[in-house]
């Protein structure tokens, strides 16, 4: 269910991943790395009856 | 019913935290869709999605090219289409929005700094949208008649 990985993403330090790309699946990190692509793809492989939730996780203080 | 999100409190490199307003959507294209908790922008004029994403789920990359340009720099873009999925936390609260204008930014560059912006462009004239950062509550409610005067 994302939503609720939504919910759960939101209260979560995902610091440690900083600069990342993460699935998340299940209140889970599933994966993590650089290239996104690479994620969704292998995610997928790993869990294909299941969604992620997709995101990058940014430290940076920014202005767009 | 009212979409209702939250700001996402991030801790930065030197320590410190700030709350970015994450929304929740599915990004469809012709090859697959991502559910990403995409950034709302009402300084960006059009959302912008990173080259990489665009590939992976089937987005045309065949478009108009042209550059978009934040403070201090541009970046080289293409002219797209996209679909999204204001997901809520019941499906049936759930709305579509198809055929959005986007731009992909075509740089491929590592900087960290890749993420789906959610622009004016298409996602504002479809929703009157309310931030209330005291509440923590991001309020996306749908405009059925989309008035452009």
């Amino acid at each position: 269910m994302t939503y609720s990985d939504y919910e759960w993403y939101l209260e979560q330090d995902l610091s440690e991943y900083a600069g990342k790309w993460v699935a998340i699946i299940d209140k889970h990190v599933v994966r993590s790395g650089k290239d996104v692509s690479m994620i969704i793809e292998e995610t997928k492989k790993t869990y294909p009856n299941k969604k992620p939730l997709i995101t990058k996780v940014k430290n940076r203080l920014s202005i767009l | 019913m009212p979409l209702t999100y939250k700001f996402k409190k991030e801790k930065l490199e030197d320590g410190s935290y700030v709350s970015r307003p994450r929304i929740l959507i599915t990004l469809k294209g012709s090859k697959a869709s991502i559910d990403i908790p995409a950034l709302i922008d009402c300084g960006a004029d059009t959302s912008v999605i990173p080259n990489k994403i665009a590939k992976a789920i089937g987005l045309s990359t065949q478009g108009e090219k042209t550059k978009i340009y934040t403070y201090l720099e541009s970046t080289d873009v293409v002219r797209s289409k996209a679909s999204f999925i204001f997901i809520g936390r019941a499906m049936r609260e759930s709305v579509t929005l198809d055929n959005i204008p986007v731009l992909i930014d075509t740089s491929d560059r590592d900087d960290g700094e890749q993420e789906i912006i959610l622009g004016v462009d298409g996602i504002f004239d479809n929703f009157d949208i309310t931030f209330k950062k005291s509440k923590n509550k991001i309020i996306f409610k749908r405009v059925l008649k989309v008035d452009y005067r």
